[in-house]
């Protein structure tokens, strides 16, 4: 077997034009755990990092972690890289790659064995990324409607660029037919809580959403029987259906996750939004309101069709 | 059995206190014994509206703080028996407001025999409206026809099956929507919204419709309930409430526009 293997791969070269490729390569957006360091202190590290590892261990085991330096003043130069991946690997963390970081830690961290990311703008907490930065985009986003002025959304659509690329590469993937299985987590950002949701189960609500009540799916798909009333809000992580009228706001993919899609039987959405691109209420195509509907980001842009 | 009963709405002005002081003054004409309670602390009017602001010397805030006994503070309806009113204080704030001794004030009220003990609720979604809802076993949430009053209601909804003691302890409190001020003419124009909508949007059923109309301003400078005056079509419309919250069954009515008699167009 292995002898058949090592001569077709020897053979390839001379044969390549009509063989079926030997390999696919790549770039496609996964889920990774990000840790970001605040401070140097490793062993406040350390116990905040078993603390938390104690609430999920089957998530944690053997998770593959990126160490986002972007918090750390100087990329982190006065962090003990060595001794933090030490660390990590005693917690049986995988660290992969450091990102964010000054480039003369980069020969450290290839020679620990780890990849260098480059910079990722989007991770900046707060951002649209967030659910409370999504939030914070709409709400600035509708005081932009208000005052007619277009400067502000267009500097919150740049907010969002770099998750409308990864949008338009998943958007791809998903036309292609690669539609995920269970709903991928989106890649956390601050918590450094790994993200695969695999088999974690749908939220379902059974009662109305009302004005002020807010509802938030983490890292999971969220199904609500009842209607979502004006000033209620629903968020989930993964994908959001809704069986009542939509009026409120709806966010799906509320971590960033770009193949997240919003089904409604009734959209009279004040706001919906996935993976950082939202449409505002008197942004709804006429022949959509009221309609059973489906939302998806297409192009980095919220699009809106029929269900 | 006892029954704690939050009248709210949320937004002010829409009619909580007449309401309170109709329903508990027709639950009482019933013959069941009847408390309200005004938790309006720092703006007292239920017993304005219930004509008994003469008669007040303690309030709900005193007997909290253990500065009055209950049944000195009880103010005993001159009208209607079995019909009872617990004031608010002017000079105090909500802050004298707390759980513990909201329960004990409730507690003692069903110990003294009181069958239906209806809250008075404050405007807004702060500390009053929170105490005055939060031992509720039911609710009847009123509001106007109109987009705000509703989406106000519609937030007290989220409240009351979150913030209260049934919600705590997993079960429902029972909701009621009563409608006020409901002008179906105006309706009829489109200009203002109709039952189905609210009903669309807020999903409970509806206790009753209340017209709009000048004997509420009257009754209220009168310090007389509406329902003491059984003629007038308010009187009618409360009447109708209390029969259906005591679990009869009431047709609804105000709801269309009123054919006017030949009689009427001549002489009205």
């Amino acid at each position: 077997m292995n002898v058949s293997t090592e001569s077709r791969v020897a053979r390839a070269p001379a044969r390549s034009p009509g063989r079926p490729p030997a390999f696919e390569l790549k770039g496609v957006m996964t889920s990774l755990a990000v840790m970001r360091p605040h401070t140097v202190d490793l062993a406040l590290i350390q116990y905040q990092l078993h603390e938390k590892i104690a609430n999920l261990p089957q998530f944690f085991q053997d998770a593959p972690v990126v160490l986002d330096l972007g918090a750390m003043p100087r990329g982190g130069l006065e962090l003990p890289l060595s001794a933090l991946i030490a660390l990590l690997r005693d917690a049986r963390l995988v660290p992969v790659a450091i990102t964010n970081a000054s480039d003369e830690l980069r020969p450290m961290a290839v020679a620990e064995g780890l990849g260098v990311m480059p910079y990722r703008a989007a991770r900046v907490p707060g951002r649209a990324a967030t659910p409370a930065g999504v939030r914070a985009a709409a709400e600035a986003a509708a005081a932009a409607v208000v005052s007619r002025n277009n400067q502000n959304i267009e500097n919150m659509q740049a907010e969002a660029r770099a998750l409308r690329e990864r949008a338009q590469r998943e958007a791809s993937a998903i036309s292609e037919g690669q539609t995920p299985g269970p709903t991928p987590g989106p890649t956390r950002v601050d918590s450094g809580a790994p993200t695969a949701a695999a088999g974690r189960p749908s939220m379902v609500v059974r009662h109305p959403v009302r004005s002020g009540q807010v509802i938030y799916a983490e890292r999971s798909d969220l199904v609500v029987l009842g209607p979502v009333n004006p000033g209620g809000e629903v968020l989930a992580d993964g994908h959001i259906h809704l069986y009542g009228t939509l009026r409120g706001r709806a966010i799906a993919g509320a971590q960033g996750y770009a193949g997240a899609q919003i089904f409604c039987q009734k959209l009279e959405a004040e706001l919906v939004a996935v993976g950082g691109a939202y449409v505002l209420s008197d942004d709804i195509p006429a022949d959509r309101r009221g309609r059973p509907s489906q939302i998806l980001l297409a192009d980095g842009e919220c699009r809106i069709g029929p269900l | 059995m006892s029954k704690v009963v939050v009248v709210a709405s949320g937004k002010g002005g829409v009619g909580k206190t007449t309401t309170t002081a109709n329903i508990a003054t027709g639950i009482a004409l019933r013959g069941h014994k009847t408390v309200a309670i005004d938790f309006d602390v720092g703006l007292r009017n239920l017993d304005l509206i219930l004509g008994c602001e003469r008669r007040v010397v303690y309030d709900f805030v005193n007997v909290l703080k253990g500065e009055a006994k209950l049944n000195v503070a009880l103010i005993r309806d001159k009208r209607v028996d079995n019909l009872f009113v617990l004031p608010a204080s002017q000079t105090r704030d909500k802050e004298a407001l707390e759980t513990e001794g909201v329960g004990r004030v409730l507690n003692e009220l069903k110990a003294m025999g009181f069958e239906y003990i209806i809250c008075d609720s404050p405007a807004g979604i702060e500390k009053g409206a929170q105490m005055a809802m939060y031992f509720a076993d039911e609710a009847i949430v009123v509001a106007n026809p109109e987009v705000s009053s509703v989406r106000d209601a519609d937030r007290v909804l989220g409240l009351l099956s979150a913030k209260t003691n049934h919600a705590e302890t997993g079960t429902a409190i029972k909701t009621h929507l009563l409608l006020t001020r409901y002008s179906p003419a105006m309706v009829k124009k489109g200009e203002m919204l109709s039952v189905s909508d609210v009903l669309e949007l807020l999903g409970i059923p509806l206790l009753g419709v209340i017209p709009e109309s000048k004997a509420v301003l009257l009754s209220s400078n009168k310090g007389t309930p509406a329902v003491l005056d059984e003629t007038s079509d308010v009187a009618q419309a409360y009447l109708d409430v209390v029969y259906r919250f005591l679990g009869e069954e009431r047709v609804q009515r105000f709801i269309e526009e009123e054919k006017r008699g030949i009689m009427r167009r001549l002489f009205g």
